[in-house]
């Protein structure tokens, strides 16, 4: 009777302690595959776009613009550019691709041969949507017309979202 | 106790609150005198700037500056005048193309060449005058007048170029260029206009001259452009911002002179009122 007992209790334990293994294996095993599953599921896109903006308001040294996008991604863009600094202007672009979401960058331009054209970097700061969680950098060029404020931007760099 | 917690009573006390209202009164005496005279005055030089009359927040307008320096043995070597960051003047229509000049005409500094040296007039940002004490080796001192006229110069080293053209008018008729540039400038400055005044090799041993006063109408509305069509058009002056910056428009010149002295001197422009209040 005693022995009974103890057969069975040694049986329990073995159940417990197997399916104890078996929930932390599987848990294991599902915290590890979580994070493959995510970086699976972010996308790298190689930018490479114009931005065709016109002039909106000019507020002393900051001008506001808005525009459309041609190539990768392609939307609509609004910025804001300040141009207090001679030696370069720092402005906040807010794309929003035809696809949905949004991805708003920074970007410090300096002169570039002449007070027309310009060169510099972009940074993503921030998205929404389906680039909520986007990163990427890359270089920007383009021209402006200092009699009407129109600007032609192009970009290129990587956007990984 | 309470009174000698509170401090009521003692001598001091009273003297330090009698002082209070008188410190204040002083402050606005202060205050009043800044905002009457705008022109401050430190040592040997005097910044005066103005807008447009009819300049309201938020529209293009004309900046006048005015610098003057008291007459000294060194004459002025480069001259300064530092912007508020607020004031739109990369932001503004002047300075479309750029006046390329040779370098070694800043080195002669004394051209003969056309009118604005034969640069654009969709260069020119601003025109003036200039007075300059011409010493010569005899001691004797002849004031000569100008005209000057500021164009945008070439982009060197991501740096904008300025080029000033001298006109004498009288006594003297000579054509004058200098460099300058458009420096970046700390805070609550946007930038500077630079103006490098070397010595004229060619009257080295006959004559000084030395800058007395210089005025700068930028976006004056004299500036004429011409659009590819032919057209013409006047640029669009200095933008102003639609909300002033606290204390008002501050300026700040600054020169340098041949015996390493410099002087410095600041002025505040008065916010001019919002559009549609006028």
């Amino acid at each position: 009777m005693i022995k009974q007992g103890l057969r069975t209790w040694k049986a329990a334990w073995a159940v417990g302690i197997l399916v104890g293994t078996l929930a932390l294996w599987q848990a294991t095993v599902a915290s590890s595959a979580r994070p493959a599953a995510q970086t699976a599921k972010r996308s790298t896109l190689k930018v490479n776009a114009t931005a065709h903006l016109r002039l909106v308001k000019k507020d002393g040294s900051i001008l506001h613009e808005r525009g459309t996008v041609t190539g990768t991604p392609a939307g609509t863009v609004t910025a804001r550019f300040n141009v207090s600094n001679v030696a370069k202007t720092t402005g906040t672009m807010t794309f929003k691709p035809y696809g949905g979401g949004s991805i708003t960058v920074t970007a410090v331009v300096h002169p570039a041969g002449s007070v027309s054209k310009f060169a510099g970097n972009f940074a993503v700061r921030r998205g929404s949507g389906k680039y909520a969680r986007a990163v990427g950098s890359g270089t920007l060029s383009g021209s402006v017309n200092r009699r009407t404020w129109a600007v032609t931007a192009t970009a290129r760099g990587t956007l990984t979202y | 106790m309470g009174s000698d917690r509170d401090g009521q009573g003692h001598p001091h006390v009273l003297a330090a609150r009698a002082a209070v209202p008188c410190a204040r009164a002083i402050a606005v005496a202060l205050a009043l005198l800044a905002s009457c005279s705008a022109n401050a005055v430190a040592g040997p030089i005097k910044l005066t700037a103005t807008f447009a009359r009819g300049a309201t927040l938020g529209a293009a307008t004309v900046l006048d500056a005015e610098l003057h320096v008291a007459p000294r043995r060194a004459p002025a070597t480069e001259v300064r005048v530092y912007y508020p960051a607020s004031l739109g003047i990369l932001s503004s229509g002047l300075g479309l193309v750029a006046c390329r000049r040779p370098a070694s005409d800043f080195v002669t500094v004394l051209i003969t060449a056309p009118r604005l040296g034969g640069c654009s007039p969709n260069a020119v940002m601003a025109d003036g005058s200039a007075r300059a004490d011409v010493q010569l080796s005899d001691g004797q001192v002849i004031r000569e007048f100008a005209t000057v006229a500021l164009l945008s110069g070439a982009v060197v080293n991501g740096r904008i170029g300025l080029v000033f053209f001298v006109e004498g008018v009288r006594p003297f008729g000579a054509r004058l260029v200098y460099a300058g540039e458009l420096r970046p400038a700390p805070a609550p400055f946007g930038g500077a206009l630079v103006a490098h005044l070397p010595a004229i090799p060619s009257l080295a041993g006959t004559a000084t001259v030395a800058l007395t006063d210089m005025r700068l109408a930028i976006g004056s509305h004299t500036i004429v452009y011409r659009a590819r069509t032919g057209k013409r058009y006047r640029p669009e002056g200095v933008a102003l911002p639609s909300r002033c910056p606290r204390g008002g428009f501050r300026f700040r010149g600054e020169v340098a002179f041949a015996d390493g002295a410099r002087a410095v001197a600041e002025t505040v422009v008065r916010c001019p009122p919002p559009a549609g209040s006028m």
